[in-house]
């Protein structure tokens, strides 16, 4: 397995406060790293900082070879990174296959003009794209719901969605912010088979942040546990659960307890 | 040298008229954070009620006015052109409030054309412009070769009066407090127990009577009134706000007067220049400062 | 088939001939004047200015609302072409259309230029920031006019040859609906959208957002500069003032009161609310208060406007259309499972 992403000594500073201390992590592709911790430990911010939102304050991202810190987003999401939100951000007013067509603009080879004319070659290009997003749909049976405006959906498909439309920008990373918040059981082992089948399908290599573990622990291959925004313990679920610092962070942060 | 210092005070005096009006537009958009367009047009009501209550003053007296008289128009004209201010709220903006932004606006673009067109549609009122009443004593004082009128000394010293009356209020009293947890959190401040709509209503209120004060003091200078004045003085103070840093009063008052200051130096080269430096002075301010001179963007939470 | 789908494609062509034809023979008739024709005129110019307002505030939400700023670019651009440069008097007769038509692009490529300028540095600005700007550089221009003393500073401009009629009003605002609806279902309309409903997310899905708000602009700036351009040919007088932030809402409450984000919204809104004030003439000074009143009203009850978010079916594109164009039927495309790594 290969390093694909190589984050070093990443630290933020929001005023005077340090919201996130020294993160550093060498993602092997194929690899589900789960980021786990308390509320408030800087979870979020880490993918912030991952997918370009937050600008680092000091530390390094490289992905082949590049540093990515100083880019904006859209150049994060172009060198592979794609990411859900924590609070669902999906394009509301806009149909399902629009939601995931929008995360198709960086790989489209359309021209302004020829768009503007509605050439034939324009129409061909649309109508290959919505094949494929209808392909896509379809793997994750989201396709009866294709002509829906997104904002019309229930709250669990509005996450699997938002998980779809990060897979339409082909990216090599994905980055899933609290995939199962909010969901009831059956929904969980739902969203826990469909991070199962991209894996296997699309060999994706995932990091995930969530305070879920029943979730996290047999999915995950290594996990991170943040805390205060420092890494407090890293390695298997098995040592993870087992570490004492974690229990302590959990149970003394006043925390569900750890399962 | 005495040219400069005589520019300076008109630049004052006129920069006291935008810092009123802009602190009207400044606390709507803190507290309900729209753009209040009809704004500038509480300052022409408040103009033109001062014609009207100035000529029945003078039908029962028939002299001059008196002080006590004088004192008395500008508090009725403020307090009514202020209860106007929350019946607008509460007709047109009120079921507007959880729409989208630019409905608020168009709105307020309608509320504006309805309030310069009805009193034009008013046969007593109509279209022309009429002469503003002398409210102040006229005596000129020579001070080195600059001049300074009795006017302006009054004007400049009721409108800082009236800005610090403001500032106490919203940072020392209770209502003060109040208001600005409104404009920081609505629903923390509904928690609170705080009476929103009360807020709101008093902040119209606020706003509309210190935009009543500025259209009183505008025509003092320059003594002529019509139903269309609040429109442009309107977008100039609005940019004052936008400029000092929309949301912070005391950004409303320094945008008020850099704008005032900027707009009369200018004025004196080419009058259409002095039209456009408050625009140029804007868009140079924003491209350096994107949220204006005291004003703070907040990280937008993800 | 083929022959349905020709003819699907040519039946709003032949709907806006014969809409012409009935206008032209109630001229005739006698039941519609010149001065119906001239309402109609600047209505049409009315509709592209609410298009390309509709682009930046409804599609893209950004808030301009200066646009009047570059319909007067467009206007000078164009009138000083065909009025100070190549004016009748120097050019062979059978030249004027080309001429004309130059004008406007010449318009509409100064409006564009200038709106890439101005985007370039403003539209990092938020909101309402930006709208404020808008706002200024609208005020700029039109003062900056009264400045320039060859096109006749405040006084304005006289004598544009009237080249604009009525068919070429029809023929642009079609051509403009044509390629807004044509742009707005592409990359580019979807990269729009996207961007005016989670700025952060478009972003994160790899849409740099600055580049498409400038597309934006500038698209829109052109569709300004060209209407401006025919409105200078309509009128025969132009003056900066027309320009003022006045129009500017007039253009806003076109847009909003009539839908934002609907292209049929934006007809409708220019449309009747071009018409209305003609039609409470009879009001006489009462006429602006019932506008203003009607105005508030349709906001405060029609939150979408008048139309409601409708859109005319040849002003949108389904996804059964981008079939049918390809001679296929939606439901029986086959939607076989990808390969692996296909996506």
């Amino acid at each position: 397995m290969a390093t694909i992403l190589s984050v070093k000594n990443l630290t933020i500073k929001f005023g005077g406060l340090v919201a996130v201390e020294d993160f550093s992590v060498d993602v092997q592709e194929g690899e589900l790293l789960a980021i786990i911790g308390p509320n408030g430990a800087g979870k979020t911010t880490v993918f912030n900082m991952l997918t370009g939102i937050y600008k680092p304050t000091s530390g390094s991202i490289e992905m082949d070879g590049k540093n990515l810190v100083g880019m904006r987003p859209h150049q994060f999401a172009a060198h592979g990174l794609a990411r859900t939100f924590q609070n669902i951000r999906l394009f509301h007013n806009a149909s399902v296959v629009d939601n995931i067509k929008m995360a198709y603009t960086l790989h489209s080879s359309e021209k302004f003009f020829p768009a503007l004319m509605r050439t034939e070659s324009v129409v061909e290009q649309e109508w290959e794209l919505d094949m494929e997003v209808m392909r896509l749909l379809k793997i994750f049976n989201l396709d009866q719901q294709a002509d829906l405006l997104s904002k019309n959906l229930p709250y669990g498909p509005q996450r699997k969605l938002e998980i779809v439309r990060a897979m339409m920008l082909k990216p090599k990373i994905l980055l899933l912010d609290e995939p199962v918040a909010g969901m009831n059981v059956a929904e969980i082992d739902e969203i826990a088979s469909l991070i199962a089948q991209i894996r296997e399908k699309f060999k994706m290599t995932i990091i995930l942040i969530e305070h879920h573990m029943n979730f996290v622990m047999p999915i995950a291959d290594r996990i991170k546990v943040l805390d205060f925004g420092k890494t407090i313990a890293e390695g298997n679920p098995g040592d993870i659960q087992k570490n004492p610092k974690v229990i302590e962070a959990y149970l003394g942060g006043g925390y569900h307890a750890i399962a | 040298m005495t040219t400069f210092f005589q520019l300076l005070i008109y630049g004052l005096q006129l920069g006291s008229v935008y810092a009123l009006l802009a602190l009207g537009y400044t606390m709507v958009y803190g507290i309900v954070g729209m753009i209040n367009f009809a704004h500038g047009d509480f300052l022409m009501i408040g103009a033109l009620s001062t014609v009207f209550l100035a000529m029945a003053f003078m039908n029962t007296s028939s002299a001059a006015l008196s002080a006590i008289q004088v004192i008395t128009i500008i508090l009725i004209a403020m307090i009514g052109t202020g209860l106007i201010g929350v019946l607008v709220e509460a007709i047109a903006y009120k079921p507007l409030r959880d729409r989208p932004r630019m409905t608020a606006l168009i709105t307020a673009v309608g509320v504006s054309m309805f309030l310069q067109n009805f009193p034009r549609a008013l046969p007593f009122i109509g279209p022309n412009p009429r002469p503003f009443p002398r409210l102040f004593p006229l005596v000129q004082l020579n001070l080195g070769g600059v001049t300074i009128t009795s006017t302006q000394l009054i004007m400049l010293g009721l409108s800082i009066i009236l800005m610090v009356i403001l500032y106490f209020i919203v940072n020392k009293t209770p209502l003060g407090a109040q208001m600005r947890a409104v404009s920081m959190d609505k629903d923390a401040a509904l928690l609170m127990g705080i009476n929103i709509n009360v807020i709101i209503s008093l902040t119209f209120f606020i706003g509309a009577a210190l935009a009543s004060s500025s259209g009183i003091f505008y025509a003092s200078i320059y003594p002529q009134v019509d139903v269309y004045m609040g429109s442009w003085l309107g977008t100039k103070s609005f940019i004052a706000a936008v400029l000092g840093g929309i949301g912070d009063i005391r950004g409303a008052m320094l945008g008020g007067f850099i704008l005032g200051i900027s707009e009369i130096f200018a004025t004196s080269i080419n009058s259409n220049l002095g039209y456009m430096i408050g625009f140029i002075v804007l868009i140079l301010i924003l491209l350096f400062k994107p949220a204006g001179l005291l004003g703070k963007f907040s990280i937008e939470k993800v | 088939m083929k022959f349905s789908k020709r003819f699907k494609s040519i039946l709003p062509v032949i709907g806006l001939a014969a809409l012409y034809g009935l206008i032209m023979l109630l001229k005739s008739m006698g039941i519609a004047n010149n001065y119906h024709i001239q309402i109609l005129m600047f209505a049409g110019v009315n509709i592209m200015m609410t298009l390309s307002l509709n682009v930046v505030n409804g599609f893209t939400g950004q808030f301009s609302i200066g646009h009047a700023g570059f319909m007067s670019l467009g206007a000078y651009g164009s009138a000083i072409i065909t009025t100070l440069i190549l004016k009748p008097s120097v050019i062979p007769a059978s030249m004027e259309i080309p001429v004309f038509l130059l004008s406007l692009l010449v318009g509409g490529l100064v409006a564009a230029m200038v709106g890439y300028l101005i985007g370039l540095p403003t539209l990092k600005l938020k909101g309402d920031y930006l709208a404020i700007v808008t706002l200024a550089f609208g005020e700029i221009v039109r003062a900056g006019l009264r400045l320039i003393e060859p096109i006749g500073a405040a006084r304005g401009m006289i004598g544009v040859p009237n080249y604009a009629n009525l068919a070429w009003i029809f023929l642009f605002v079609a051509l403009t609906l044509f390629f807004v609806r044509n742009i707005i279902y592409s990359r580019f309309g979807r990269a729009w959208i996207a961007i005016r409903d989670n700025e952060i997310a478009a972003e994160a899905m790899g849409i740099d957002s600055t580049r498409y708000k400038i597309i934006s602009f500038t698209f829109s700036a052109f569709i300004a500069g060209v209407a401006g351009g025919l409105y200078a040919h309509v009128v025969s007088f132009i003056q900066p003032d027309t320009f003022s932030f006045v129009k500017s809402s007039d253009l806003l409450v076109f847009l909003y009161a009539g839908g934002s984000g609907s292209l049929t919204g934006s007809i409708v809104g220019a449309l009747l609310l071009t018409s209305l004030p003609e039609a409470l003439r009879f009001l006489a000074s009462w006429r602006l208060v019932i506008y203003a009143l009607v105005l508030v009203i349709v906001m405060l009850y029609s939150p979408k406007g008048i139309t409601g978010g409708y859109e005319l079916p040849f002003l949108r594109i389904t996804r059964k259309d981008i079939y049918e164009n390809r001679g296929k039927k939606i439901s029986e495309t086959p939607l076989q499972e990808t390969k692996e790594g296909d996506v």
